[in-house]
C-alpha cells in the first residue's frame, strides 16, 4: 500500500500537528491487559481469528471479505469486496446509489486517510429548493422523491479506494457480488421483514416494486431464493470500467433518464462532476490510545473525540459501566456535544468547521467543569434550544484488519432504510434521499439558529452533514480497535459507548457490543436507554433530573480487536444476520 | 386460564396479606398471578427493540453447545429423522466435538414429547454405583473419605448409562436405521475436527490430567504431550474404533462386547470396580417427569433421581403467589424474589432425593401447592432471610459448569431435551487405552458423609443429579419451550430464571437466554450475581441484606420456543461455539 511520496509527506506533517496539541493535554495511558480468550466470567465471547478477520452486518458479504483476505488481497481489497457485496445482500443500506466514509490505517502508519465519497448536491440544488409555497419545508419532497438524491459517492470511494491503496483488479474483488446479485441468495428473515417493513413505500414505484415483491405483488419471504439480475448487470459494467461504468456509461444514462421521468435534479454533468476526496482523519487520545476518526462533513469523529476528551476528566471505571453515576456523566457529555454539533459542522468545502478548538483538551476541560455529579442540566441551560433534522438508522458500517494489521472502517448508507425508495429501472439499484440530511430551512426558524443552520445549508456541490463515524482506535501506534454502527444522530453515542467499554470498562469486544446503551443528543432533552439498562439505574437517572424513556435498540456496531497476535470480532445482535468472518490462510 | 390451584384458605390468604401489607415492595395480590398478555402475544416476528434475536425456523431446530453437533442433528432431521433420531446422532456427535462434557461413558436424563400422544417420557440414564461398592474402599486409613479416588483414575466412574440411554430412545422412539445416525460421528472421529479456541483452551486447562492416563494422552495430546492448538485438526480414532462398534453392534458392544472388554481389562490393571455385571446389568429407567403448573402452563422435568424438576416446580409454584412480570426484569425487587425463593428450596431440597429404586422420594411434597404458599408467605420482599434463619440441608454436590444440554423439535411436533455428564470436564480425566472413551466421576455425588441419607451410596444406586432437562407446554396443552442447561447446583436456578424471563417478561428466547443471571444456595449467604447485572441494583441488593459478589457465569442452556408455528432457538453465548439451527 503506497502513497505517492508528497501525498504522503502532507499527511504525516499534518497529522504530527494535530498530534501535538492533542499530547499536550494527555492524560496518563492506561493500557488494558492482554486478555485470556475464553474466560468463564464473560457471558459474550468475540470470534477469534488468527490471520485477519471481516465483520459486517451480513455473514455473507463478511465472508466474501474473509476470501479476499485468504486469497492475497489486503485490507482496503476486502473492504471493497465487501461495500460491492452489501449492496447486493444488505439492499436496505448497503448500496451503490448512496455514499459515505472509508478510514484506512496501515499497520505501517505510511497510510491514514479519511475516504470522503459522501453524496453530493446536484447543480441545480439551492438553499430554498425543498420549501413549498408556503414557506415550509416539503417533507416529502426532500425523503421520498426523484429530487431527494444526491449525487452517489459509494462506486467512486469504492474504486477509488482500490486503485489508490489496493492490490487486486475491481473485476476480481466485484466478482462475489456479482455471482451473488446472479445467482441468487437466501433471502434472511431480517430482510424479509423489512420489505414488509417499508412496503407501502417500496410499492410507489413500480420497478421498485419489481425488485423486492414477486410478479404478483407478494413480497419476498424469508427463505425464497433472492435475484437481482438488473444489479448484476450494472457490477458487471462497473468491472469492466471502473468508476466510469457507473458515472459515465450506460448506467449513468439509465440514472439521468429515470431522473428526467420523475422530475430530479442529478444530470449526466453532475455524474461526471463527482469527485471522491481524500480527507485527514480527526485525532485524539483517550487513555494513552489514539483515536483515528471521520472528519467534516461528518461531525461522528470531531464529537466522538470531544467526548472522549471530557469523559478523560471522570473516574468512570470507579462509578462501573452502565451504573446510573457513569450513564449521567456521559448522557450530560453528549448534551454539549451535540449543541456544538448543531452549531458549527457542515461541509468543510464550504464552512470553516473549527475542528481543532472543538477537540482540544483544554475545550473538553471547560464542558467537564460544567458537569455535576447526580445532578441534570436542562438542554436549554447548555445552549439555545433547536430540533437537529432528524436522521436514518438504516446506515451499515464493517470492519477489516487484514493479516499485515491494515485496519479499514467503513460506515456507507443510503440514509432511510431503502433510501428513497426510488430505483434506477434496469440498473437494479436504490437512490438515497441524502439531500434529506442538509438543513432544507436556513435562518428562518429562528435567529439563534442561523450559525448551524447556515453551515449546513443545501447548496450545489456540497456535501451534507453526516454522523457517520467510521474509527480506527491505535494502541502503540498501530490499529488495535476497529469499530462503527449505523444510527443516525444516535451512531457517535453509540461508537463512544463501545469504545468507553473497551478502553475504560475493559470488556471484550463482544461484551462491549452486547451492553445496553444510552443517548442524549441535547434536544429533544431526553434520556433514552436500550432494554437491559438496569431498572434501578433507570430510577436513579431520573431522580438526577433526566427526564428518561426506554427506546428500540440503537446502532449496529460491527467491530475487530487486534492485539498483534489474535483478531477477535464481533457483530452487533441487534440487528440480525449480521456476522464475523476469519480468513483461515 | 387453567389452574390446578385449587382452593385458597381464607385464613391463609388473609394472613398473608397481612405479612405483606407490611413490606416495602408488597405485591397487590397473593393470589395466582397470570401472565401478563405480553408474554403469550406473539407480535413481529423481528422487533427493533431486542437486542437479542433468535434463530427462527418454521419446520424443526436443533440447539446444543457445540455448532458440529447441532449441524449434523439439524442433517438427520432434513433426511427425515424425528426428534430422537436428531438427538442420538447429536448425542454421539458430541461426544467427539465436545469432549469435555459430551460423552459416551457418562449418563444423563433425556426428556422424549410426543407429538401424536402429548405424553411426554423421561428416560434415566444416571450412572450407577458398581455392585462391588462398599464404603471403605472409598476411605483413608485414617477412616476419612477419600475425595481424591472419588474424583480422578480408575475408582471415580460409575457404571455409565449414555450408550445404554441413547440407543433405549432409539429403540423406542427412532425411525432412521441406528447406523446412519452414528455416521456423522464416526466421521468426525476418523477425519478428525478443526481444534476451535474453546477446546485448545479446555485440553489446555485438563493436560495435567489427561497427561496422567495412557487412554487419554493418546485421545487428546499430541505424541510430546503437548496440547492441541487452535485451527490444527485432532484425529480421535480410537474413538472412532468405538463409534464403529456401537455402530455395528448397538448398546451392546459397549455393555457386553467389544468395548467392554476394553473397558474391564483396563479397569483390573488399574485397580477399578467396575465388574462385567454391572456393564450386563445397567438398565436405562424410564420415569413419570416432574408436572407442575406455572401460569396455566405445563412444567414438565426430570424426576429424581434428579433433584431438579422437583425444585425447580416448587419454585415456581412460590413464585406463581407473586406479580413477577410487573417486577422489572434484573432489577433489585425481581432478584431479590427471585433469591428469597431459591434459598429456600435449595434448603428444602436436602429431604429425601435418592435413586427413586432404592428410597423413596416424597415426590409429590416437593411440588406440593399448599406447600409452595406457606413459604411464600414466608418470604419479605424487603429484606433478605439470612440463610442461617433456614432450615440447613444437605446440598447436592457441585457437579462441574462441563455438564451439556441439547433441545430439539421436529417437524412433527416432537420434542427431545437431553442433559449429560461426565461430572468434571473430561470427567475422571481417564480414558480407557483404545477406545477413547473417557468415563465418569459421578462415585463424587453420592452423600458419602451421611450413611442414613436417601442419597447414601449403595451398590447398584444412582446418584442424585441436578440436571434437569425441561418441556413447557402453553395453556393450551401446545409445546411451548424446550430447554436445559449445565451449571452443577446452578441448574435449577438457571431455568428457573430462563422460565420466568419467558412467561412472565414476556421475552424473546434469546433476550430470556441472555439476560444477566443469578444464583443463591442455603448454604452461604453468597448471593452470586453474573457481570452485567445493574450496579445500582447490587447497591439495593445489599440495603435489603443480601451478600452479592459478582462470578463467573452460570449455566449454557440451550432452548426451543415454539410459539405460532415458528420455531425460535437460542444458543447460550456464554460458553462459545454453540449453535442454534433450524429450517
Amino acid at each position: 500500500m503506497l502513497l505517492n511520496p508528497i501525498q504522503k509527506r502532507i499527511l504525516v506533517a499534518a497529522s504530527v500537528l494535530l498530534w501535538c496539541t492533542t499530547a499536550l493535554a494527555q492524560t496518563t495511558t492506561r493500557t488494558t491487559p492482554a486478555q485470556p480468550i475464553l474466560r468463564y466470567d464473560s457471558v459474550h465471547h468475540p470470534v477469534v481469528g488468527y490471520r485477519g478477520m471481516v465483520v459486517s452486518q451480513r455473514g455473507i458479504a463478511s465472508h466474501v471479505g474473509a476470501q479476499v483476505l485468504e486469497s492475497g488481497g489486503n485490507a482496503v481489497d476486502a473492504a471493497v469486496a465487501v461495500g460491492f457485496a452489501l449492496a447486493v445482500v444488505l439492499p436496505r443500506a448497503g448500496n451503490l446509489g448512496g455514499g459515505g466514509f472509508m478510514m484506512i490505517h496501515t499497520a505501517d502508519g505510511d497510510v491514514s486517510v479519511a475516504v470522503d465519497f459522501r453524496e453530493m448536491a446536484p447543480a441545480a440544488a439551492h438553499r430554498d429548493i425543498y420549501l413549498d409555497d408556503a414557506g415550509e419545508v416539503d417533507r416529502e419532497a426532500i425523503r421520498y422523491s426523484h429530487r431527494a438524491s444526491g449525487v452517489p459517492g459509494t462506486v467512486a470511494g469504492l474504486v477509488h479506494a482500490l486503485n489508490r491503496y489496493g492490490t487486486l483488479p475491481l473485476a476480481t474483488v466485484m466478482a462475489p457480488a456479482i455471482k451473488l446479485a446472479e445467482e441468487g441468495f437466501e433471502l434472511g428473515y431480517d430482510t424479509a421483514s423489512a420489505i414488509v417493513r417499508r412496503e407501502e413505500r417500496l410499492r410507489r414505484h413500480p420497478y421498485t416494486e419489481s425488485l423486492f415483491f414477486h410478479a404478483d405483488k407478494t413480497p419476498y419471504q424469508a427463505g425464497e431464493q433472492f435475484r437481482l439480475p438488473d444489479l448484476a448487470l450494472t457490477l458487471q459494467q462497473i468491472a469492466a470500467n471502473g468508476a466510469d461504468g457507473f458515472y459515465r456509461g450506460n448506467v449513468a444514462k439509465l440514472i439521468v433518464a429515470e431522473m428526467q421521468r420523475g422530475d430530479g435534479l442529478i444530470t449526466m454533468t453532475d455524474l461526471d462532476n463527482y469527485r471522491v476526496v481524500e480527507r485527514l482523519p480527526v485525532s485524539g487520545t483517550y487513555n494513552g490510545y489514539r483515536v483515528l476518526s471521520m472528519p467534516p462533513p461528518s461531525s461522528g469523529g470531531i464529537h466522538l473525540i470531544q467526548i472522549l476528551n471530557v469523559l478523560e476528566y471522570f473516574p468512570l471505571d470507579e462509578l462501573g459501566a452502565n451504573s446510573a453515576e457513569s450513564l449521567h456523566i456521559m448522557a450530560e457529555a453528549m448534551k454539549y456535544a451535540y449543541a456544538d454539533r448543531s452549531e458549527y459542522l457542515g461541509d468543510p468545502d464550504f464552512y470553516p468547521v473549527p475542528v481543532n478548538w472543538l477537540t482540544d483538551k483544554r475545550y473538553a476541560s471547560e464542558i467537564a467543569a460544567k458537569i455535576k455529579p447526580r445532578k441534570a442540566r436542562p438542554s436549554t441551560e447548555i445552549a439555545p434550544g433547536r430540533l437537529p433534522a432528524p436522521e436514518s438508522e438504516d446506515t451499515t458500517h464493517y470492519s477489516v484488519i487484514d493479516a499485515e494489521g491494515n485496519a479499514v472502517a467503513v460506515t456507507y448508507t443510503l440514509n432511510f432504510s431503502f433510501g428513497s425508495g426510488v430505483s434506477v429501472p434496469g440498473a437494479g439499484f436504490l437512490l438515497n434521499n441524502e439531500m434529506d440530511d442538509f438543513s432544507a430551512k436556513p435562518g428562518v426558524a429562528n435567529a439563534f439558529g442561523l450559525l448551524g443552520k447556515e453551515a449546513n445549508a443545501v447548496q450545489a456541490g456540497k456535501r451534507p452533514l453526516s454522523a457517520m463515524t467510521p474509527t480506527i482506535v491505535l494502541r502503540e501506534g498501530k490499529p488495535y480497535l476497529v469499530t462503527g454502527s449505523p444510527g443516525g444522530s444516535r451512531i457517535i453515542t453509540t461508537v463512544l459507548q463501545h469504545i468507553v467499554n473497551v478502553l475504560e470498562f475493559e470488556m471484550n469486544v463482544a461484551v462491549a457490543n452486547h451492553a445496553p446503551r444510552i443517548h442524549h443528543q441535547w434536544y429533544p432533552d431526553k434520556l433514552i436507554y436500550e432494554s437491559g439498562v438496569s431498572p434501578d439505574t433507570v430510577s436513579l437517572l431520573e431522580s438526577y433530573g433526566h427526564n428518561v424513556a426506554r427506546t428500540n435498540t440503537m446502532g449496529s456496531v460491527q467491530a475487530i480487536i487486534f492485539d498483534g497476535l489474535r483478531y477477535q470480532g464481533s457483530a452487533d445482535p441487534r440487528r440480525p444476520n449480521a456476522g464475523v468472518a476469519v480468513a483461515i490462510r | 386460564m387453567r389452574t390446578r390451584l385449587d382452593s385458597l384458605s381464607s385464613v391463609l390468604l388473609g394472613m398473608l396479606l397481612v405479612l405483606f401489607a407490611g413490606c416495602v415492595a408488597a405485591p397487590t395480590t397473593v393470589a395466582v398471578v397470570p401472565a401478563p398478555e405480553a408474554a403469550r402475544s406473539s407480535g413481529a416476528i423481528i422487533r427493533s427493540d431486542w437486542i437479542h434475536h433468535p434463530v427462527i425456523g418454521r419446520e424443526a431446530m436443533v440447539v446444543s453447545q457445540n455448532a458440529i453437533a447441532s449441524e449434523i442433528g439439524h442433517q438427520i432431521l432434513l433426511a427425515g429423522g424425528n426428534a430422537v433420531d436428531a438427538a442420538v446422532a447429536t448425542g454421539f456427535a458430541l461426544a467427539v466435538t465436545l469432549p469435555r462434557a459430551g460423552n459416551l461413558g457418562g449418563s444423563g436424563f433425556m426428556l422424549v414429547h410426543l407429538a401424536e400422544s402429548g405424553k411426554t417420557v423421561a428416560l434415566d440414564f444416571r450412572s450407577a454405583a458398581p455392585l462391588a461398592f462398599e464404603p471403605s474402599l472409598y476411605r483413608k486409613p485414617d477412616g476419612s473419605i477419600d475425595w481424591q479416588l472419588m474424583t480422578f483414575g480408575a475408582m471415580a466412574p460409575a457404571v455409565p448409562g449414555t450408550v445404554a440411554g441413547l440407543y433405549e430412545a432409539w429403540q423406542r422412539f427412532g425411525t432412521l436405521p441406528w447406523a446412519e445416525l452414528l455416521e456423522p460421528a464416526l466421521e468426525l472421529a476418523t477425519k478428525g475436527i478443526v481444534v476451535s479456541d474453546d477446546l485448545a483452551f479446555a485440553l489446555a486447562q485438563a493436560r495435567d490430567v489427561l497427561s496422567r492416563y495412557p487412554g487419554s494422552a493418546a485421545a487428546y495430546l499430541k505424541a510430546d504431550g503437548s496440547t492441541y492448538q487452535p485451527g490444527e485438526l485432532l484425529i480421535q480414532s480410537d474413538l472412532a474404533w468405538s463409534l464403529r462398534a456401537i455402530r455395528d453392534g448397538g448398546a451392546d458392544a459397549f455393555y457386553r462386547g467389544k468395548i467392554t472388554e476394553r473397558i474391564l481389562d483396563y479397569l483390573a490393571d488399574t485397580g477399578g470396580i467396575i465388574s462385567a455385571d454391572d456393564l450386563q446389568q445397567y438398565r436405562v429407567r424410564e420415569r413419570p417427569p416432574v408436572i407442575g403448573r406455572y401460569r396455566g402452563n405445563q412444567i414438565i422435568a426430570a424426576p429424581p433421581v434428579s433433584g431438579g424438576g422437583v425444585t425447580l416446580v416448587q419454585m415456581l409454584h412460590v413464585l406463581e403467589h407473586f406479580p413477577v412480570g410487573q417486577l422489572p426484569a434484573a432489577s433489585a425487587d425481581s432478584l431479590h424474589l427471585l433469591a428469597e425463593v431459591m434459598k429456600r428450596s435449595a434448603a428444602n431440597r436436602r429431604v429425601g432425593i435418592g435413586d427413586p429404586d432404592f428410597v423413596d422420594v416424597p415426590i409429590t411434597g416437593f411440588t406440593n401447592r399448599a406447600f409452595a404458599r406457606e413459604i411464600a408467605g414466608n418470604i419479605d420482599l424487603a429484606k433478605a432471610t439470612p440463610v442461617s434463619a433456614i432450615e440447613p440441608a444437605d446440598a447436592l454436590k457441585l457437579e462441574s459448569r462441563d455438564t451439556t444440554h441439547f433441545s430439539i423439535v421436529d417437524r412433527y411436533g416432537n420434542a427431545v431435551a437431553n442433559t449429560y455428564t461426565l461430572g468434571y470436564s473430561f470427567g475422571s480425566g481417564m480414558a480407557i487405552p483404545g477406545t477413547g472413551i473417557l468415563l465418569d466421576n459421578q462415585m463424587r455425588n453420592f452423600s458419602h458423609r451421611e450413611p442414613d441419607h436417601a442419597n447414601a451410596p449403595a451398590p447398584g444406586k444412582r446418584m442424585v443429579s441436578t440436571m434437569t432437562p425441561t418441556i413447557v407446554l402453553d395453556p393450551d396443552d401446545e409445546l411451548l419451550l424446550v430447554t436445559g442447561t449445565p451449571g452443577g447446583s446452578r441448574i435449577i436456578n438457571v431455568l428457573l430464571q430462563l422460565i420466568v424471563n419467558v412467561i412472565d417478561h414476556g421475552m424473546n428466547i434469546a433476550e430470556a437466554t441472555q439476560v444477566p443471571r443469578i444464583y443463591q444456595g442455603w448454604r452461604t449467604s453468597a448471593l452470586g450475581v453474573e457481570p452485567g447485572i445493574g450496579v445500582d441494583t447490587i447497591a439495593l441488593l445489599r440495603e435489603r441484606g443480601h451478600d452479592v459478589g459478582v462470578q463467573q457465569t452460570m449455566g449454557s442452556t440451550q432452548s426451543i420456543v415454539v410459539r405460532d408455528s415458528f420455531l425460535y432457538g437460542s444458543a447460550d453465548p456464554r460458553r462459545p461455539g454453540a449453535l442454534a439451527v433450524g429450517h
